[in-house]
């Protein structure tokens, strides 16, 4: 090799090492952006094999998913229809793109949120749950049942796949411009003026749930069945032991056995709801303009947040009383001497005389854990967190709870529960519902993390002594979530039932962090996980270091053929005086000028007292080898000493 | 991702749904993310990427599927998958969004030349000929290494590295031409 060679060689790496450094900064700074969104993650690895989840335990008899959960996280529940002869995940057939193939991924997840096109059938493995009966009959039965599969088909389970068909525009004749122009002119007259020709039915409403239920319209009272629409003015009763769940647009409405609900308005945006009696967990979602009002008599409760629960229940002698429990974001309410403003975490209770009007100002204080513990609110906390939604306050209600493995249920009680807000009344006191004993996989142990303080952290778990491992999972979610694998990503993966610790650089964030003994053997079932811990990292305070020194030649790297392939590298010691890291031998195709800090095809690490890899083996190729001293002065690689390339050449 | 336990969860995936987990584990959030530094969109990302491991799943399981290296074979059709995307969208469309004969790689190669630091290493990328450029940015940006990339490209490793070689060689023909158009 020439001088010119050499100088061109060096400029080229040079070059390489600046577009590395270019491409690892691009990285860094979108890494947070370009992370796949769990939900995601897991909806389509549900898909992609075939079989998801074993159905999620919850404390308490689970109902039916509503659309919303059904479409983020239980998507095993979900039946494809599909003709014979299209075995899922085939290529399109007859000359579909994979545009739209990949479009129809999307056009599934907007069709499983519209529930009458709804198929749900109990998840296999729910059907066949040990000794899930301690669980009510109703919790495997179909809640919606729209299309009867033939038998052929039903062994598919899989995502909503409805067939979506788009294609190029093309030219429409003159007479279908008129006749569109006429149907376009006939709808907008009519919206103008207001008519309900057209459109005779108001916006609605459905009940994904309903167990135990009546629905009274137009002074008829009738059996209100999943799947059911509802209208503006139907008044939903939900029977003792019954239960219900009623989707308006985005938003749902989870109603407790007793409750009375009367849908005032339906619209999407701004939908109003008269909680009549009982109690009733909401989920907002009205977008940005929206907003979601709960009318309690005189007192009216307008979210300013996405969730909340009211419970307004008889106190006293002919009088009543609501139980407002901000749970995530604001809650307002206002009323007849009445005006209060809820921030996450905050409760109020307000009194109502019999005639309807405000006795008192509303007593506002914190939601304890106690009202926490209540079996309505973790019921609620389970199923919300199955649907990968934000907890709020409800994220002390599920820690490890979590699994996806099947295990008994715990009835579910009618009872009443104490609640701390209520003003002492004349009345019976309430007894509190013992709390349900969580189920899910056995206790770890405690997972500990220890900050090594150069921006990596050191995970220590207790090692699994059961039946069943495949690997252990560091899995996590942002604050306020609960990482479960498949859904959440993770960290780590450690395949050795000894490998029980981990240590590595963390991103900044609030994170809620676990180890999960994940059984693949069975289909991602959990054989064990530890408690959820909250990981957060904050950025490193900036601090001037010493300049490191010039990088230090090691000499030639010295190699040794030891035969089938094996070889043996051997090199001078660093003694330049830096604390460094480890001595990386990294190589990559010759011709190449390899560096751990910008560009190799791989590399082995050695302690910081080594000068020999002893035997190992090198892959098949042409190679360029050579050991670099690094380490990170100042939170930065860099690499103290380096030897020269080495050409290794294996057949 | 070793290269035998890849080709040995490849084998499994044909009949064990647990095989193919992983290798998705592994290599969704780098398809994911590769695909969306180049479409900017988080649900046409998620289309195309599973479209990607669909496609992955059908071919892992036929048997004349080259088991050589996955990685290598998902960013290839992740990136046929978005320039085929671009293609559609230009065409039926966003009419005008994208300039005639700018591929959609081009979002991406933006960003590595942002990066920079050198205005003039900038221009120079950004004037290298497109394959030259896709080359660059799928080393340097995306990190595949020399076996995914010569599997994504459909070359040999050595052909690879000659390429990556005329690439980087491009690249200081261009960086010593910007200096001599300011001259």
């Amino acid at each position: 090799m020439s001088l010119d060679d050499r100088h061109e060689m060096a400029q080229l790496e040079g070059l390489g090492a600046e577009l590395a450094e270019a491409g690892h900064l691009a990285r860094t700074a979108s890494a947070r952006r370009t992370t796949p969104d769990p939900e995601f993650a897991g909806r389509l690895r549900a898909e992609l094999l075939g079989s998801l989840p074993q159905p999620l335990p919850v404390p308490m008899a689970v109902a039916p998913v509503t659309p919303v959960e059904a479409a983020q996280c239980a998507p095993e529940t979900l039946v494809e229809r599909r003709g014979p002869g299209r075995a899922f995940g085939n290529a399109p057939a007859n000359g579909e793109s994979r545009l739209e193939e990949g479009k129809r991924w999307r056009a599934r997840q907007v069709q499983t949120i519209s529930a009458p096109r709804l198929g749900v059938v109990p998840a296999p493995k729910a059907a066949t749950a040990p000794k899930a009966a301690t669980a009510p009959k109703a919790e495997v039965k179909p809640a919606i049942v729209r299309h009867a599969e033939p038998a052929s088909l039903s062994g598919h389970v899989a995502a909503l796949r409805p067939s979506v068909h788009w294609r190029i525009p093309t030219r429409i004749p003159p007479s279908r411009w008129v006749a569109l122009g006429l149907a376009a002119s006939i709808v907008i007259v009519s919206l103008m003026i207001g008519t309900t020709f057209l459109f005779p039915v108001g916006p609605t409403a459905s009940a994904e749930v309903a167990v135990a239920t009546t629905v009274v319209r137009g002074g008829t009272s009738s059996p209100l069945v999943a799947g059911a629409e509802l209208h503006e003015g139907d008044v939903v009763d939900v029977g003792a032991g019954g239960r219900a769940t009623l989707v308006m647009g985005g938003s749902f409405v989870r109603m407790a056995p007793g409750s009375e609900l009367r849908l005032d308005r339906l619209d999407p945006s701004h939908p109003v709801v008269n909680q009549l009696s009982g109690r009733a967990y909401h989920r907002v979602s009205v977008g940005p303009n929206g907003n979601y009002t709960v009318i309690t008599d005189t007192v009216t409760w307008v979210a300013t947040g996405t969730a909340f629960d009211l419970d307004r229940h008889p106190v006293g002698a002919g009088g009543e009383e609501v139980t407002g429990l901000a749970l995530l974001d604001g809650l307002n309410l206002q009323g007849p001497q009445v005006k209060a403003a809820l921030n996450q975490g905050q409760g109020a209770v307000v009194q109502l005389a019999s005639a309807g009007s405000s006795a008192r100002a509303p007593a506002i204080d914190q939601i304890s854990a106690k009202i926490l513990a209540d079996p309505w609110l973790v019921q609620n906390a389970h199923l919300d967190a199955l649907a990968g939604l934000d907890l709020g306050e409800l994220a002390v209600d599920v820690g490890p709870v979590a699994s996806l493995v099947p295990s008994p249920t715990v009835a579910p009680t009618a009872a009443p529960t104490a609640d701390p807000f209520r003003q002492p009344t004349l009345g019976p006191t309430r007894r509190p519902t013992p709390r349900p004993t969580p189920a899910g996989p056995p206790n770890l142990g405690n997972l500990t993390i220890s900050d090594n303080g150069d921006g990596t952290f050191t995970f220590n778990w207790p090692k699994y002594t059961g039946d069943g491992f495949t690997f252990y999972k560091l899995v996590y979610a942002d604050w306020g979530r609960t990482p479960s694998y498949p859904a959440s990503p993770y960290w780590a993966c450690n395949s050795g039932v000894d490998q029980n610790s981990w240590t590595g650089s963390i991103d900044i964030g609030d994170y809620a962090v676990r180890v999960q003994v994940v059984d693949e053997s069975k289909g991602s079932v959990i054989r064990a996980q530890t408690k959820v811990v909250r990981l957060k990292v904050t950025g490193p305070t900036p601090t001037p270091g010493p300049t490191p020194p010039p990088t230090q030649s090691l000499g030639s790297l010295s190699v040794q053929d030891d035969g089938g392939g094996y070889f043996t590298f051997s090199w001078a010691p660093y003694t330049g005086g830096w604390p460094f890291d480890a001595y990386k031998l990294v190589y990559m195709t010759w011709p190449g000028s390899p560096s751990y800090l910008s560009h190799y095809d791989g590399f082995w690490a050695f302690g910081t007292g080594q000068t020999s890899s002893g035997s190992i083996l090198v892959p098949s190729g042409h190679w360029a080898f050579r050991v670099q001293a690094i380490g990170t002065p100042g939170g930065k690689g860099y690499d103290f000493a380096r030897t020269g390339v080495f050409e290794v050449t294996v057949p | 991702m070793a290269t035998d336990r890849e080709r040995q969860l490849v084998e499994r995936s044909r009949d064990d749904a647990a095989a193919f987990g992983e290798l998705y584990d592994f290599y969704l959030p780098r398809i994911y993310g590769f695909i969306l530094r180049r479409v900017q969109d988080r649900c046409v990302a998620e289309d195309l990427t599973s479209m990607t491991f669909q496609r992955a799943l059908e071919n892992v399981r036929r048997a004349d599927f080259r088991n050589e290296c996955l990685g290598g074979w998902l960013f290839r059709v992740a990136s046929n998958a978005v320039v085929d995307h671009a293609r559609h969208a230009r065409r039926l469309i966003s009419l005008g969004d994208l300039p005639e004969g700018e591929e959609p790689g081009d979002l991406a190669l933006d960003a590595l030349a942002a990066a920079l630091d050198r205005d003039q290493l900038r221009r120079a990328l950004l004037s290298l000929p497109a394959g030259h450029r896709e080359l660059l940015v799928m080393r340097y940006y995306d990190d595949l290494d020399t076996t995914e990339l010569a599997t994504a490209f459909g070359c040999s490793r050595e052909t690879l590295a000659v390429r990556l070689h005329r690439a980087l060689r491009a690249l200081r023909a261009a960086i010593v031409k910007e200096a001599a158009d300011v001259a």
